[in-house]
Order: C-alpha cells, then sequence, then structure tokens
C-alpha cells in the first residue's frame, strides 16, 4: 500500500488524544434528584448486561480509534499496489504505428489503435485522483501529447484527439524520453500500450507492457526498390513481401504503371516467410509504378507500394578542346555509351562552339579543355580543365607546380568510384576560392584542385592542374570521373525530392530553389489534396498528402517531380503481438480488482457507518 | 429575604375553602359519618336476637313480654369524627420550584384549617423515618394559628420509612379517623405496605402523592452525576433520551398502579403537582367529593 499524502498520517496522533480522553476521568455534571428510586429501577434492568455493559466503553474507545484510523487512513490517501503498480504517476506511452491500424476481427472490427484507446480511458478511470499521467505517442518520432497533469478530462480530452498515423515504430525512442520523464517522479512507473510490432522491441524490465491486438492476418509490402538499366532501357524493381501469418499464404501481387495493369505475380509465401522478386519493367519512358497485394487482411496500409519509374534517357555532351586534347575525353565517353547520346554529342574546337549559337543550352554537359569559352558562357553545366574562368574564383593565386592529389570530397556523387591513389600532376595552380565551392580533391598541402561551383543558374567542375601532362587520363579514374561528371550534370540529375520516402519522413528539397521562386506545391499525384508551402521558411514537406501512401507530384516554378510514399516496413507488417516487457495487464486488472473503489472514499464510507454505529452505541450505552 | 409560608392572602384562601367545604362537603358528610358500629346513641336502628354476652340493659322488655322472646334493641353509634394529615417531611419533599415542602405544608394547612373548622378535631402529623412531633387532635379555630406555626418551623430533614411511620401512627391512634397521606410516595411497595397497614385498622385513607414537574419528565442530558437529595447516594449515568423515555414510562406506571391500588380498596387519590396552586387543587377535591370516601 502507498500513501499518495502521507503528511496526513500524523493526524493519527489524533488517536492519543481520543485513548487519553477515555483513560482520563471526565468529570461529570452534577444534579440532585429527590429520589434515585426510578434511576434504580433502570439501572437494575441494565445490569442483566453487565458484562457488555462494561464491554460496550472499551468498544466505544475502539469504534472511536476506528473511526479515527479510516479518517487518518483516507487523508492519507492509500492506494493499493498489486505487484510493481504504483499508479501514482504514470508515464503511457501509446503505440501509434502503422501496425495499430491493423483492424481486428474479433474486437468488432475496431483497430488496435481504439483498443488501446479504450484500454487507456480505462486505466485512467480507476486512478486516484492525485495520481498524475502522462501521455506519450510513439510515432516515427516521440510527441508528448500529455504533460504531468491529474485533470483527468483534460487527459482523456487529449487522448481523444489523437489521431492514427501510417508511421514506423519508434517505441524505443519514446520509452527513452518517457524514461527521462519518469525519473522526475521516483514513483512513477512507465506502461506501453503497443502491440509490440517494433524493430526496437525494447526489452526494459523497468516497462509494463499492456498488449493490444491478438490478430497474425497480414501480408505487406516490406520494400521496394527500382534502378534503371541504360543499356537495355529497363526499369527493374524489386518488391519483398513478407508473411506474418503462421501458416502459407497464397494469392498475388498486381504490378501497374500509370494505372494500368502490366503484370500479375503468384505469391505463394511461407508461414512468417517473405517473398522477393526482381521485377523487370520495359517502361523507358518512364511512369508510377504501383504494387498491390490482391488480399483483404488486417493491415491494408502495406497491402500497396509506389515507385517513380524515371524516363531513361541519354546524355548530350559537347566536348571543346583544341585537336590535340580531344581524344583522351573521346575515349572516356565513349566508354560510357550508355550515358551519352552519340547522335547529338559533338566535339567542337573553340571557334566553332561559339557559331553554335542558342544551341549551346541544349546540351546537358560542356567540357572545356585548354580554352575557355568567349563573352556569355551559356552553358548550363560545364567542366573546365587546365583553365579555370574568373569568374568562378575569386583570384588567381599563382602555379602550384608538379603536386600530388587526393580526394577531398568523399561521398560525393562525382567521386564516386574515383581513386586518385598514386596520381601525379604537373603544372597545377592556386586559386582563391568562393564562398559555397565544393572542393572534392586537394594537393597533400590542402590546395584544392578539383572543385564545385555551384549556383541555380549554372554549375561547373574545375580541374585546376593541366590534365594532359599528368597521369590522370591514363587511369581509370578519369573517365569513370567523366562518367559521373556526366551523370550527375546530365541525366542523373538529383530530383528535387527524394525518390522515395516514408509517411513521417522529414522531407525537404534537395536542392535550392531557382531564382523567383517562392511556393512548392505538392499534391497527390491525380491533382487534389495539394498544399502549397512557402520555401524554405519551412523547410519539412513531410505533411499533407505525403501523409498517405501514394505517389505525389511536387511543383517547382516550372518543373514537375514525382516522388513515392511507402510505409515499406517489415516490423510494422509483421503485426504478430510480441511483448515488450513485464505484461501489464494482469496487474492492473488485479489492482482494479483489489481496489474496485477507491481506498479513500472506502476509509472514508468505513468511517461514516462507525460514527453512525458509534452515535447508536452512545444512546444504547446510557450506564456506565 | 423568601417569602413568609403563610400570609394573608394564605388566611383569606383559607377563608374561601372553609366556607367551600361546608357547603359542598361536610354538610353533607356528617350525616354519612354515622358509624356502622351499633352504639348508643339515640337514634334506634334494628332489633335482633338476643346472644349470651349482649348488655342485659338493650334487652327490649315490650317485645319480650308479647312476644316471650329475647330480643335486644340496637341503635345506630355516633362517632367523633378526626382528621389525620400524615405529611412527608423527609429531604425528598425539599425540591423542586416551588418548593414540594413548601405546596406540602401549604395543603396540610388547609386541610387542618378546614378539619379544626368541620370536625371534631384536626391533626397535622410530620412524618421522616419516624413519625415527628406535630399538633395532635386540635379542636377549634383557635388553634390555627398555632399550627400555621407549627408548619411554618417544620423543615424536611431525613430519610422516609412510610411503614414505620404507618405502624407507629396506629399503634398511638387506636380510634379511626380520616387520614390524609401527603407525600411523595417513592417506593411504592413501602407505601402500599403502609396504607395496608393503615387501611387495616379501618381509618379512612385520602393519598395525595405530590411531585415536581421536573420529577415526572426531567430535564436531563449527558453524562450525568445524580445525587439523591435524601440518602445523600449517587449514580453516574449517561442520559439519554431512550433513557429518559424510560424513565418517564417507568414513573407514570408506578403513578398508575398507585390510582389502582386506591380504586381497588376505594381510597381517596388526588395525585398533583407543585406547578398547580393548593387552593385550586383543594377546591377540585372539595367539588368532587373525593376527600371523605
Amino acid at each position: 500500500m502507498t500513501f499518495l499524502s502521507p503528511a496526513a498520517l500524523w493526524f493519527a496522533l489524533v488517536g492519543a488524544g481520543i485513548v487519553a480522553l477515555y483513560l482520563l476521568k471526565v468529570k461529570r455534571k452534577r444534579e440532585t434528584v429527590p429520589s434515585l428510586e426510578f434511576w434504580r429501577q433502570l439501572l437494575l434492568e441494565s445490569q442483566v448486561r453487565s458484562l457488555f455493559q462494561r464491554l460496550k466503553r472499551w468498544l466505544s474507545l475502539l469504534l472511536w480509534l476506528a473511526i479515527a484510523a479510516c479518517l487518518v487512513l483516507a487523508l492519507g490517501n492509500p492506494v493499493v499496489t498489486a505487484g510493481s503498480i504504483k499508479p501514482e504517476t504514470l508515464v503511457i506511452v501509446l503505440d501509434n504505428s502503422a501496425s495499430m491500424q491493423a483492424v481486428e476481427k474479433d474486437s468488432g472490427g475496431r483497430t488496435r489503435f481504439e483498443l488501446a484507446r479504450e484500454a487507456i480511458g480505462r486505466l485512467v478511470a480507476g486512478r486516484p485522483v492525485q495520481g498524475k499521467l502522462m501521455l506519450i505517442e510513439a510515432g516515427a518520432r516521440p510527441r508528448v501529447v500529455s504533460g504531468f497533469q491529474n485533470d483527468r478530462r483534460q487527459f482523456l480530452r487529449e487522448l481523444r484527439s489523437l489521431k492514427p498515423r501510417i508511421e514506423p515504430g519508434g517505441l524505443g525512442a519514446a520509452l527513452a524520453m518517457g524514461r527521462r520523464f519518469a525519473e522526475l517522479h521516483p514513483d512513477a512507473k512507465l506502461i506501453v500500450v503497443s502491440d509490440g510490432a517494433d524493430a526496437a522491441k525494447p526489452q526494459a524490465g523497468d516497462v509494463l507492457h499492456w498488449k493490444v491486438g491478438q490478430t497474425r492476418d497480414n501480408l505487406g509490402i516490406a520494400r521496394i526498390a527500382v534502378r534503371v538499366h541504360r543499356q537495355r532501357g529497363e526499369h527493374h524493381a524489386f518488391v519483398r513481401v513478407v508473411n506474418a501469418l503462421a501458416k502459407p499464404v497464397s494469392t498475388q501481387l498486381n504490378v501497374e504503371v500509370d494505372d494500368v495493369t502490366v503484370r500479375v505475380e503468384p505469391l505463394e509465401i511461407a508461414a512468417n516467410g517473405a517473398w522477393e522478386k526482381t521485377i523487370v519493367l520495359q517502361k523507358p519512358e518512364g511512369g508510377v509504378l504501383r504494387v498491390a497485394i490482391d488480399r483483404d487482411d488486417a493491415l491494408g496500409v502495406d497491402n500497396e507500394a509506389f515507385a517513380i519509374l524515371q524516363p531513361i534517357r541519354q546524355a548530350t555532351v559537347l566536348l571543346v578542346s583544341p585537336p590535340d586534347s580531344a581524344p583522351y575525353f573521346r575515349e572516356a565517353l565513349l566508354a560510357m555509351d550508355a550515358f551519352v547520346d552519340r547522335q547529338s554529342s559533338r566535339i567542337l574546337d573553340p571557334a566553332d562552339y561559339e557559331r553554335l549559337g542558342p544551341q549551346r543550352r541544349t546540351a546537358d554537359l560542356t567540357i572545356f579543355t585548354d580554352c575557355l569559352p568567349k563573352g556569355r558562357d551559356d552553358a548550363r553545366a560545364a567542366v573546365f580543365v587546365n583553365r579555370v574562368p574568373e569568374s568562378l574564383v575569386l583570384k588567381s593565386l599563382g602555379p602550384l607546380g608538379a603536386t600530388r592529389i587526393t580526394a577531398a570530397g568523399d561521398g560525393h556523387p562525382l567521386m564516386r568510384f574515383v581513386n586518385f591513389s598514386g596520381v601525379g600532376l604537373a603544372r597545377a595552380r592556386q586559386f582563391d576560392l568562393q564562398n559555397g565551392t565544393t572542393v572534392l580533391a586537394k594537393s597533400p598541402a590542402g590546395v584544392p584542385l578539383i572543385f564545385l561551383v555551384e549556383s541555380p543558374a549554372r554549375r561547373a567542375l574545375c580541374l585546376a592542374f593541366d590534365l594532359l601532362d599528368s597521369d590522370l587520363p591514363v587511369r581509370n579514374s578519369f573517365p569513370i570521373l567523366m562518367r559521373n561528371a556526366v551523370a550527375y550534370f546530365g541525366i542523373e540529375r538529383q530530383g528535387w525530392l527524394p525518390a522515395q520516402f516514408r509517411p513521417a519522413d522529414f522531407v525537404e528539397l534537395q536542392r535550392p530553389l531557382p531564382a523567383g521562386v517562392k511556393t512548392v506545391t505538392v499534391e497527390t499525384r491525380h491533382g487534389g489534396a495539394g498544399t502549397s508551402q512557402g520555401y524554405p521558411a519551412r523547410r519539412n514537406l513531410g505533411n499533407g498528402p505525403t501523409q498517405s501512401i501514394g505517389a505525389v507530384k511536387v511543383t517547382i516554378g516550372d518543373e514537375t517531380a514525382y516522388c513515392a510514399v511507402n510505409l515499406a516496413d517489415e516490423s510494422e507488417s509483421r503485426i504478430a503481438v510480441a511483448a515488450l516487457g513485464d505484461p501489464a495487464a494482469p496487474q492492473i486488472a488485479q489492482s482494479r480488482q483489489l481496489l474496485g473503489l477507491l481506498p479513500w472514499q472506502a476509509l472514508a464510507v468505513l468511517g461514516c457507518v462507525m460514527v453512525c454505529l458509534e452515535w447508536g452505541s452512545y444512546h444504547a450505552r446510557w450506564t456506565e | 429575604m423568601s417569602e413568609p409560608l403563610f400570609d394573608r392572602e394564605f388566611l383569606r384562601k383559607l377563608e374561601y375553602l372553609n366556607l367551600l367545604s361546608k357547603r359542598l362537603v361536610f354538610g353533607r358528610q356528617q350525616a354519612l359519618r354515622q358509624s356502622v358500629k351499633k352504639g348508643a346513641s339515640l337514634e334506634f336502628r334494628e332489633f335482633r336476637e338476643y346472644v349470651p354476652g349482649d348488655d342485659p340493659r338493650s334487652i327490649d322488655w315490650t317485645v319480650l313480654a308479647r312476644l316471650n322472646e329475647l330480643v335486644v334493641k340496637l341503635f345506630r353509634h355516633e362517632e367523633e369524627l378526626h382528621l389525620w394529615v400524615l405529611l412527608d417531611a423527609s429531604r425528598s419533599m425539599d425540591f423542586g420550584e416551588p418548593n414540594k415542602f413548601d405546596v406540602a405544608r401549604r395543603i396540610a394547612a388547609a386541610l387542618a384549617y378546614i378539619g379544626l373548622c368541620n370536625m371534631d378535631s384536626a391533626s397535622v402529623v410530620p412524618f421522616s423515618r419516624q413519625l415527628r412531633p406535630g399538633l395532635e387532635r386540635m379542636r377549634g379555630r383557635g388553634r390555627v394559628f398555632q399550627m400555621l406555626e407549627h408548619l411554618t418551623d417544620l423543615r424536611a430533614d431525613d430519610e422516609t420509612d412510610l411503614p414505620r411511620c404507618a405502624q407507629e401512627f396506629v399503634s398511638r391512634v387506636r380510634r379511626p379517623g380520616l387520614v390524609v397521606v401527603l407525600s411523595d410516595l417513592y417506593g411504592l411497595a413501602a407505601g402500599q405496605a403502609a396504607l395496608d397497614r393503615l387501611r387495616f385498622f379501618r381509618h379512612e385513607l385520602f393519598v395525595i402523592p405530590l411531585a415536581d414537574r421536573r420529577e415526572l419528565s426531567p430535564e436531563l442530558r449527558g453524562e450525568l452525576r445524580l445525587f439523591d437529595c435524601e440518602t445523600g447516594g449517587h449514580r453516574d449515568l449517561v442520559v439519554t433520551e431512550s433513557l429518559l423515555k424510560k424513565y418517564r414510562r417507568r414513573v407514570e406506571e408506578s403513578r398508575e398502579e398507585l390510582r389502582r391500588y386506591c380504586m381497588r380498596y376505594s381510597i381517596g387519590h388526588a395525585p398533583t403537582t407543585t406547578d398547580v396552586p393548593f387552593d385550586e387543587f383543594l377546591r377540585k377535591v372539595l367539588e368532587t367529593g373525593g376527600l371523605v370516601a
């Protein structure tokens, strides 16, 4: 038993006063009567029960002590603690992940989330008034829904205000947050109300787990990914489907591109097993891929998944070079024929380039070697070798001479698979770079030798050394670097948004907005449910249409991009209920069974009953 | 200084009661006061056969001469009418507001005055544990002031022993008379024993149980130590409403039992309380003719 107001137990000293009053002889009021004859006769009647008469005095004392004890205990507000339940302060973590949206047919078709809210409501209804409550929502990111408070109505209002989410679970982070809050109250108890379908699966012993849900009837798409085979002009879609049931399941997977079924894959999945396949799609023009499991099960949100099939195209590259420098680049471009459109790509000397006029802007990439464009440069993306335009740097610091080169931009797409070990450079030069310039390679002394200058209007890769007198052209790294440049500046230009993300992900644009564009519109693929958001005032676009499974269209200025929103979380699709800690339900049920009526109320009622008994006893106790 | 027990107003009320008694009671009662005993008065009552032992002087010689039978001639016996007022002077009478003993003394004085005026003699005998010195066999109205002075000096004292006093009374007073017992009559059994004793000696009895309202329905509550003003003993009680109900019921039963006893033996019975003025009480008694059975 725990007392919520232990200070009130000091009132127990009243008991000593009661005993003293009974032990001390109370001075009786004196009255004179003409005769005690009748009083004596009445006393004789009572003496028949003389033993009871003597006991009545002590019974009265015991009654008063019991009354005082009841009232003092009631003031102390005791709470019966069953097992490890100490319900004075409860930190309740409510799992609001996607698996909690599973429909429990045995519970009247309600979702686990609804059952969890009802369970919390019942739990709160049986708590003492002084008991503080906190509610933490465990979605992809933990969120405090209700801070420590003992206003149950407010708590229940905030509980009812919770909306179900289609998010991967984040119980681990929520429990960590709950523990931090629980540490503020030594008597706090952490209760997680969940189905246990979480990747983290915390097993901490200080957590009581109120399980919700029973069903395991679910098949879910756990993963979808698309890659491009440029040589064949194909898209390869990898799909993984998991079976949460403890028995084999046979069904089919429908594959649609732009709402047209292109394939039906039979699914034969073993108990608790998984099905994986790479589906080849001949859709070089691109489109929106949708795969859907043709089965009605408990969790519907993981029965479909989307992916964006980007159009497969080749880049147009202009090589502007004096004739003696061109062969290296020609060989490099030939080595990546899947990336370069040979029909439209050309090798030009500087004079021809100047004569080309507006066609210069049609090229995805222009490579300048040993030369610079004259006048206004129209190239959207360019690679400058040996010579760097003055507009891209602050100033030249003079020659550096021969040197070694080391990669500095690890992880940058331009430096993917590029290895500079053993490469010697000749006639390198030093430049004072502008702010925002990305250094991709440098000398051992830290002098930038390969750097990237990006602005909304123009992007340029600069090689600040003499390429033809260096080792680099004869190394594998050179064609790889050129291939990366073609991909980065041309055909694989980074999208505005990730090709795929989950509903709760923090989504922001991956490229700076073009000049003059202030608004980004996000809407479902076929329009509707759109949101226009000021950008970059709110960088996160992860709300609105991106909170539901499907494909969304993002409009930025005159550009349009597509991306897919998928749950694609195997732990959420495997909805079988798992234990996260000590089972809470039996202990809470036992506590409620023991409590029945809250103890302080029961004690107060008992005290009142005993006061009535003492009142009756007082009237019956008419003689000593 | 307390008011005098017998003031001018009291004497005026006595005169009024005396007149009332002459008209209502004793004028009629005197004719009824003839004794059932055969005696030697001039009023003939009946003839009876002679039995040995009869006074030969009562033989009717004329009848003997005519009928040759011995008969005796009986005459109605006339007795003196004596009034005895037995006044309870125990400490239990010194209670109440107005004081029970004061009221009792006023009633006793009034009865004695009426007796002096209408009867052959009147006596006021106080008693407590035993008979105390009183004024006995007073004759004539000239003894009134002596009687009042005696009653004024009388004090309530000692405990009551009514049976003993009755025994003492009948041993001293052989000739039957009208005996008025003026007492609070606590201890009904003892009271009945005393009345039986008086009745046995053929006294005409009239009982006036006198009580204070607070005796009948005490206004007591709570944890009390009750002192008996007569014996000095005490009892510790927690007086509750239920106990008071029982007390009142017990008092009522006691008074009812006394009433039934008096009715059974044709004893005059006129209970009263101290809040009833003595003259009103006596006037009612005289009007109902209950004083002389």
